[in-house]
């Protein structure tokens, strides 16, 4: 199985020669991304086996064990285990697989911060806690760039007991006045040196090992990505030193491939073009959330309620292009109605959310993390994002549910990214923006007269068409009323957010049957309220359901405080914004 | 989903059970298409345990009205949720198809 489309990449789970190093042989063991398990590479040198990250999964080491073990019985070799970081997912298989009770002299390597780690079996840091796996404590013996080894200059014996073959030297290069990147030559034999970078920044114990022309580059490649950026032991500062150090390495030592922690092999060139956006995208990484099991659970909490409104949001809008397409038909308006069912993929949507749906049940039979959740939804947000074109359905759809689905997209992304979603705080008058509000739902796109005036010219008669067929009209058997103030009052809030907010209240309540639906605004002292009050008969009222916590948080990035109370066989909402 | 499909007084009544989504979607068109490939021009759908519908289960309630619209034909759908009477209401889909508060609502007014 061919990794790459290029030619000078590896094989996927094949011995096959280290480019550049004459001796050594390489397995890649390379795995689809995910958060469960990082790749694993197993290097043959004539004097030692290595396994560098040994990932999280039973089965992926089980495949391992048994290269490692066949090779060993054809050439006993120390075998030593690298970690590029300690990081569950690369590491988590060692305090469990049999192997490693078996192989008595896997000796484990690792940066003097992780070690800590290990030996103390630090749950934040190695993000066990937000996997919520058990650690137990794990003694690693070959501890790399230990603080009290930095003046030696010769090589040393690094963990002389157990393996007095392997030397050690510190050999720091300074690339510029005040960027020194750390190395350390390993020399097992004299066919057999490899080389460590400190490249800090994903995480404090992070380094890249060097086999030849390979580079080990664990998860730098990553360090910049959403829901990865923040994750504790992450440094902006750090990431950014390393990326002007990884570039140093990939000029100057002949690397012609990087064996990433997750995902395919990439070429030096590749790893390159990728390392200088990272750069880029880490200098706008300021201030961002710590990534911890609070975050997951909240932004598994927002991803859920987000996913079931953008459902919605998807669902209303193909409804309504797939009705107007019908009446189109009905109409021997064929091409148009074609024309207009194409505008959304709507069956791969369909498919994106069905897939995050299937994922969600996993995630409610506790079978998935909080941070499993976010993280799909941040994948499932990306795909979405990537077959959304909102261009020709602005031109058909009420703009304001277009613009819906595209915001609650492009909110999570920001929440996912660390940052919170952006309020665009203004002074506008609330008689009009409410009126706005409900002149948008009560009101055609296109008029009668409309359509009347533009009945001479084909093409645009038929845009005014498909637009007033496209339209909805909700509230067409229990029209909506407002009792705007006596006297107009400004507030300031995000005047796109809360007209959204209004809208999709008072679409929500006459979609589930609200009856008598009546909006008033008023102002007490610094107050502006917006109070939306609505009669229901017979069943019991669903509003807001399940989706409280998101309507609160949606009120909350308008720039006010939502409250909702049940009263009888009525229900009453109450907008409170900043008044002026 | 899961269906189950019984008849009553000439009436072929689908109950759905689960989500009609992009998975559940061709298979309810194919029970439908069989129901009328089999003579069956009066098809009721009964919404009582569905939790979701997604575009490709509108779709299907499109194409399914549009087969049946010829004279004595009937289709129609009863006992919705409010959560799938409120996608069906603001899509625009309540003023195509016949919606019943019960099956016994969709019999007596088919009679």
């Amino acid at each position: 199985m061919r990794l790459t489309h290029g030619s000078d990449l590896l094989e996927n789970q094949r011995w096959q020669p280290v480019p550049g190093d004459e001796h050594a042989e390489i397995f890649p063991y390379i795995r689809k991304v995910d958060t469960n398990s990082s790749n694993s590479y197993i290097i043959s040198t004539p004097a030692q086996i290595i396994l560098i990250d040994p990932g999280g999964l039973s089965g992926q080491m089980d495949l391992l064990a048994i290269e490692i073990e066949r090779i060993h019985n054809l050439n006993p070799r120390p075998v030593f285990v690298y970690l590029t970081h300690t990081h569950v997912d690369h590491f988590v298989v060692i305090q469990s697989h049999p192997f490693f009770k078996r192989q008595e002299g896997a000796i484990i390597a690792a940066h003097a911060s992780g070690a800590t780690n290990l030996g103390t079996a630090d749950t934040a840091t190695t993000q066990a806690d937000l996997f919520q796996i058990r650690l137990t404590p794990l003694h690693v013996p070959m501890q790399l760039f230990a603080p009290n080894l930095e003046q030696e200059t010769d090589f040393f014996e690094i963990c002389p007991r157990i393996a007095p073959c392997v030397r050690v030297q510190e050999s720091d290069v300074k690339i510029q006045d005040n960027l020194v990147l750390k190395r350390q030559v390993v020399v097992s034999g004299p066919q057999d040196r490899i080389e460590v970078y400190h490249l800090p920044g994903h995480s404090k114990d992070s380094i890249c090992i060097r086999v030849g022309g390979l580079l080990f580059i664990g998860d730098l490649l990553f360090a910049a990505s959403p829901g990865i950026a923040g994750l504790r032991g992450w440094s902006q500062q750090e990431l950014l030193a390393s990326l002007h150090k990884v570039h140093w390495i990939l000029e100057h030592e002949d690397i012609r491939i990087c064996c990433p922690g997750h995902g395919r092999l990439i070429s030096s060139t590749t790893a390159e073009a990728i390392f200088a956006t990272m750069e880029k995208e880490t200098y706008f990484l300021t201030e961002i959330q710590e990534i911890n099991p609070e975050w997951a659970k909240q932004t598994a909490r927002y991803a859920n309620d987000l996913m079931n409104r953008v459902a919605e949001t998807f669902t209303i809008i193909a409804g309504r292009c797939y009705r107007a397409a019908h009446i189109l038909e009905e109409l021997e308006e064929t091409g148009v109605a074609e024309n207009l069912s194409g505008l959304l993929c709507l069956d791969a949507i369909d498919s994106i959310l069905a897939d995050f749906h299937r994922f969600n049940e996993d995630y409610r039979a506790g079978k998935q993390r909080d941070v499993h959740l976010a993280l799909k939804a941040g994948q499932i947000t990306a795909k979405l994002e990537a077959v959304y074109r909102t261009g020709q359905l602005d031109l058909v759809i009420d703009p304001h549910l277009v613009k819906r689905a595209e915001r609650l997209l492009s909110d999570y992304m920001t929440l996912f990214r660390g940052f919170r979603p952006m309020i665009e705080r203004e002074e506008f008058d609330l008689d009009t923006l409410v009126g706005h509000c409900i002149g948008t739902l009560v009101s055609p796109p296109c008029s009668d007269e409309d359509l009347i005036s533009l009945a001479d010219d084909e093409t645009l008669y038929r845009q005014a068409l498909v637009k007033r067929l496209v339209y909805v009209p909700v509230f067409e058997e229990d029209p909506v009323s407002f009792d705007p103030s006596e006297y107009p009052f400004g507030v300031v809030a995000d005047r796109e957010r809360l007209t959204d907010l209004i809208i999709g209240i008072l679409e929500e309540l006459a979609g589930i049957g609200g009856k008598k639906i009546t909006v008033t605004d008023k102002k007490e002292t610094n107050c502006g309220f917006v109070t939306i009050d609505a009669e229901f008969s017979g069943e019991e009222i669903n509003f807001p359901g399940e989706g409280l916590g998101f309507r609160i948080k949606e009120c909350e990035l308008s720039g006010g405080f939502f409250s909702c109370e049940k009263e009888g066989s009525g229900i009453s909402i109450v907008i409170e914004l900043p008044a002026v | 989903m899961d269906t189950t499909t019984s008849h009553k007084e000439g009436v072929a009544i689908i109950a759905l059970f689960g989500r009609i989504d992009t998975t559940a979607a061709p298979q309810l068109e194919k029970e439908l298409n069989t129901l009328m490939g089999e003579g069956k021009r009066k098809i009721l759908l009964n919404f009582s345990e569905v939790t979701y519908i997604s575009s490709g289960g509108l779709r299907v309630l499109l194409s399914t009205a549009k087969k049946l619209r010829n004279p004595g034909d009937k289709f129609g759908l009863c006992s919705l949720a409010q959560e799938v009477n409120k996608i069906l209401k603001l899509a625009g889909f309540t003023t195509i198809f016949t919606i019943f508060s019960s099956e016994g609502d969709a019999l007596d007014a088919w009679k």
